[in-house]
């Protein structure tokens, strides 16, 4: 009997083709997972500072709350204490010196956040992966209850 | 003579790989890129206030309960009203000697606080009203309602089961 199969190179191309596919889309999804599952996971503690907000706004932070950062909405810690101060604002006066000024109804809040999920690479602190802190940077925040601009203000060492 | 066309495709084993494989990577495709099942806990009757700021004097008086207000940008539901208040719309100014900075009321403007009520979709990072309006305090919002609106914040929300 005479047999009818006979490789071509099409069929070789499409076979190799296809089972890169599925290696590389097994790659890219489990195996850097499983990698990831492995990193050791540093506890970092950082503060955050939120400059002239109301009443209102600092009334819907509690401890405990999930810190969330705006852009990526990853959680990036859970707040552990909250310092509400009344806000500094920059006033001149009317010989054309600047004051930092004590503000009716607006605050100053620092707070302590804490995170299981950081890693630390030399001078690099990283949250959630993905979010590097940087001490100065101004970033969109959220919690679930309330939003609002901050500032990477410290970080404990 | 009669020559009867006979189909010359017959499957062969490479076939059979390519429509395997082709089956397994749609398969991992479709368990990949599922969407994660969705971290919705309750869908939840709640209230929450916002602040229209800067709005003309006595233009609470327009806004009655049972209004609708609207997200103006994205024509979103934000909820019923049940509540309407109003107060000073006030600007910080500095004393002449800078030592403290007042919140000073504003002539012929006035805030206009507005309680609302909606069924809100709970997750553990947000609260989204029916519309799909997201509330959070100190959220900008733009509201309309059916003769009115204006811009401000979200002032007030009431946490689940307080």
């Amino acid at each position: 009997m005479k047999k009818n199969f006979r490789l071509n190179w099409v069929d070789l191309l499409i076979l190799v083709l296809m089972v890169g596919l599925v290696a590389g889309t097994y790659m890219k999804f489990r195996v850097s997972k499983t990698t990831n599952v492995v990193e050791p996971q540093t506890p970092i503690t950082y503060q955050v500072q939120i400059t002239n907000i109301r009443k209102t706004t600092v009334d819907a932070l509690r401890e405990g709350d999930a810190l969330f950062d705006d852009d990526s909405g990853r959680n990036i810690g859970t707040i552990r204490s909250i310092e509400a101060t009344p806000a500094l604002t920059l006033a001149v006066d009317t010989e054309g010196v600047y004051h930092m000024t004590e503000t009716d109804d607006r605050y100053d809040v620092i707070l302590t956040v804490e995170t299981k999920e950081g890693s630390i690479s030399g001078n690099t602190y990283t949250v959630a992966r993905i979010y590097t802190l940087n001490i100065g940077s101004f970033r969109d925040f959220h919690t679930k209850y309330s939003t609002w601009q901050g500032r990477i203000w410290g970080i404990e060492r | 003579m009669k020559h009867e066309r006979k189909s010359t495709w017959r499957p062969n084993l490479f076939d059979l790989v390519i429509v395997a494989l082709g089956a397994a990577v749609m398969a991992v495709i479709v368990l990949v890129m599922r969407p994660a099942a969705a971290n919705i806990s309750e869908t939840v009757p709640m209230e929450y206030t916002v602040e229209l700021q800067n709005m003309p004097e006595g233009a609470w008086e327009l806004v009655n309960t049972g209004d609708m207000l609207y997200d103006n940008i994205r024509n979103q539901a934000m909820g019923t009203v049940v509540a309407v208040d109003h107060a000073p719309y006030t600007r910080p100014i500095a004393n002449a000697s800078a030592t403290h900075v007042y919140q000073s009321p504003v002539p012929n403007a006035e805030n206009v606080i507005l309680t609302l009520r909606t069924n809100m979709t709970v997750t553990d990072s947000s609260l989204v009203s029916e519309g799909g309006y997201i509330v959070r305090v100190g959220g900008a919002v733009a509201g309309k309602g059916p003769c009115y609106a204006g811009t401000g914040f979200v002032i007030g929300i009431t946490r689940e089961g307080e």
